[in-house]
């Protein structure tokens, strides 16, 4: 599957969706002028990505392994709910039995970035790994 | 003479005993919500030496009024949109003022929520956050209600609104939210 790469702007975060590499990634600012616009492509990536999940696990037997960072300086509240969207599709992968972690990345000082990660896993079953960034 | 005067003058009364560090008074397009936030965070708004919670917090504030304003504002008899955007500073406390045109209908919803906000205390206001964003409720227009919910998780104070009345059918709505550097 293609990976979906969209490098980020000022108010818009750098999306990795790179199964080739493994590497799936959300990093930076996101207030997008038109969130919807922006994450219906990515939320579409990932539901795409579910089937071919779950054909290679028929294949192969195996779970798959996903790792997605999640590295914002800020989102606002029209970003969360997409955010979230993000989120339960991989609450689906892991649903499905597959071996998925997110990491959500945060400074040190920024109490209310960690609470907000922590007010997400209360809302999904994958389990997130709370990660302090230098700086 | 219209009354648009009166109610500026009363928003920037608000604001008296203040040093204002941004103020705005026009239409709020994406292009000046860009513009201003760009501003703020290449510090010309003298915020360098504060801790970054605070300057989070605080940008976090100015992001979800100014898109509260744009969510609000469309009051078809007014030709000239005004809204007015004010980033204050007293002492150790950041203040972040919003004033839109607002249809009448609209002021209840906006009351009983704010006045809802007000009343709960850290947990339960983030256990309403919570609620909307799973249950993917708007609760007003395009998003609102989780806005001011997040706003009133920022602030860590109580919100405090005025709807100074324009025409029949037409108020002004001041949202003021403030940010204590100490608490942080």
């Amino acid at each position: 599957m293609d990976p979906l790469i969209i490098e980020k702007t000022e108010f818009a975060p750098k999306v990795i969706l790179d199964p080739v590499n493994n590497k799936f990634e959300l990093s930076g600012e996101s207030r997008p002028e038109n969130a919807s616009k922006f994450y219906e492509p990515i939320v579409k990536w990932l539901e795409q990505y579910q089937a071919v999940l779950f054909y290679q696990k028929g294949q192969s037997g195996k779970a798959n392994k996903v790792l997605f960072d999640i590295s914002l300086d800020y989102f606002n509240s029209t970003s969360a709910k997409h955010l979230l969207d993000i989120l339960k599709q991989l609450d689906n992968f892991y649903n499905e039995g597959h071996d998925v972690l997110i990491r959500w990345f945060f400074y040190g000082q920024d109490e209310d970035m960690r609470d907000s990660g922590e007010e997400f896993s209360k809302l999904i079953n994958v389990p997130i790994e709370f990660v302090e960034r230098e700086g | 003479m219209s009354d648009d005067t009166e109610f500026i003058e009363h928003a920037y009364s608000l604001m008296s005993d203040q040093q204002i560090l941004l103020a705005y008074l026009g239409d709020v397009t994406p292009e000046l919500i860009n513009a201003i936030l760009k501003g703020v965070k290449n510090d010309s708004v003298a915020f360098q030496e504060e801790e970054m919670q605070t300057k989070k917090k605080v940008y976090n504030i100015i992001v979800e009024s100014l898109e509260n304003i744009t969510r609000h504002s469309e009051v078809e008899e007014k030709q000239l949109n005004l809204s007015l955007f004010l980033l204050g500073k007293t002492g150790k406390n950041y203040y972040v003022v919003s004033g839109n045109y607002i249809y009448n209908d609209q002021i209840d919803n906006l009351k009983n929520m704010i006045d809802e906000v007000n009343i709960l205390d850290k947990n339960d206001i983030k256990k309403v956050y919570r609620n909307i964003l799973a249950e993917g409720k708007i609760s007003i227009k395009g998003g609102a209600g989780l806005g001011i919910i997040d706003m009133a998780i920022k602030s860590g104070n109580r919100l405090e609104y005025e709807f100074v009345p324009v025409e029949n059918n037409i108020s002004f709505y001041i949202l003021k939210t403030q940010v204590s550097s100490e608490t942080t």
